[in-house]
């Protein structure tokens, strides 16, 4: 029996096979899924923001890219995945409203995507698909049973990656 | 209210300012769609960053939004949302057929961002004039998607807290309802109840 594990904004799920990890409506936040291929654990954070912003606050893992990836990454390996065999998939990280002139530091959705591809590479996790940046919200599931990120959207279609 | 320590005296005079501003844009909605539209009491909450998501009901849900962004003695971000079907009913009231619906549809959204324009303007016009707070407001955007996506965007424009104050008022008119949502940054809040004198 597959449970649905719904993954709310700044938290961190790890589960496995079949269970499937959920995010409903990612604007600019980024679903991030690690898994491992042999053992079927897989991982999600739900990552709001690039860098630490605050301190002490009530951080419930995954909000931040720079603190969520190595706790994704040490939780999965506590549940028993292969360090070695861990790949990435994400998807989000839109810019939902476009005001005029607005200032490319502000694009937080693409900044999001940025860091984290950046921290994977530091890490060695190869990031092997994704489904970022656009001007539109994303649902997403990820299946532990094969590793298929599911990207469903209103007006832009559903993509398996 | 204690994790944002409003006394139940200035939670009373936050929801009063609320509604004279909300009913002031409630008064240019009715003069728009030439109905009356009702008010409930505005709402007063605290959401923690993990539950904003959700704060105006299924995260799922297809919404349109319009949202401005405020500046001055009280800044924050001010939001109108209304349920698809709803903007739908507004925008063929105000003479913009929606056969096709509206995504890509820019005469109907250019009508509701007008919409939302005016009752959001409507709204901080009276709430900066009872303060005496001077309060100014950027051009707006509008969103048609899910109220997940679109809630988180707004919360991570800008400054980033973790709890947000949430205040809303829910209009009701004929056929057509909508929510009208103030979400002050920190400190925004303080300067809002001391120009009541609390």
């Amino acid at each position: 029996m597959s449970a649905m594990i719904n993954v709310g904004m700044a938290e961190i799920k790890i589960t496995k096979a079949p269970n499937r990890l959920v995010t409903t409506g990612l604007g600019s936040c980024i679903g991030l899924c690690i898994y491992d291929p042999v053992s079927k654990i897989g991982g999600m954070a739900h990552i709001v923001l690039p860098q630490v912003t605050s301190l002490g606050d009530g951080d419930p893992g995954g909000k931040y890219a720079v603190t969520a990836i190595p706790l994704l990454v040490e939780n999965m390996l506590k549940f028993g995945a292969n360090r070695y065999r861990l790949a990435a998939k994400m998807a989000g990280g839109a810019e939902m409203f476009t005001f005029q002139g607005q200032n490319s530091v502000l694009k937080i959705g693409q900044r999001n995507a940025e860091t984290i591809r950046g921290l994977l590479d530091d890490a060695g996790i190869p990031l092997v698909s994704q489904e970022v940046g656009g001007n539109f919200g994303r649902t997403i599931e990820f299946n532990t049973e094969n590793g298929e990120l599911w990207v469903r959207t209103i007006n832009y279609g559903e993509r398996v990656i | 209210m204690d994790s944002i320590g409003l006394s139940s005296e200035q939670l009373d005079a936050l929801q009063e300012l609320t509604n004279i501003g909300a009913s002031h844009a409630a008064t240019a909605l009715s003069h728009l769609l030439q109905t009356r539209v009702v008010l409930n009491v505005p709402s007063v909450q605290v959401v923690p960053l993990q539950k904003v998501t959700s704060v105006a009901g299924d995260p799922s849900s297809l919404i349109v939004a319009v949202y401005l962004k405020v500046f001055g003695d009280s800044p924050g971000k001010a939001l109108f949302l209304f349920d698809y079907e709803d903007a739908l009913r507004i925008a063929e009231r105000l003479d913009t057929p929606c056969g096709e619906g509206l995504y890509g549809n820019e005469m109907a959204l250019s009508a509701l961002k007008e919409v939302g324009n005016i009752l959001l303007g409507s709204f901080l016009t009276a709430l900066a004039r009872l303060t005496k707070l001077k309060l100014n407001f950027s051009v707006p955007a509008i969103a048609v998607d899910m109220a997940g996506a679109i809630l988180d965007a707004v919360m991570l424009d800008g400054e980033y807290l973790d709890d947000w104050v949430f205040i809303d008022t829910k209009f009701a008119g004929n056929q057509v309802k909508g929510t009208l949502a103030f979400l002050p940054d920190s400190g925004s809040l303080k300067n809002l109840l001391g120009a009541l004198g609390l």
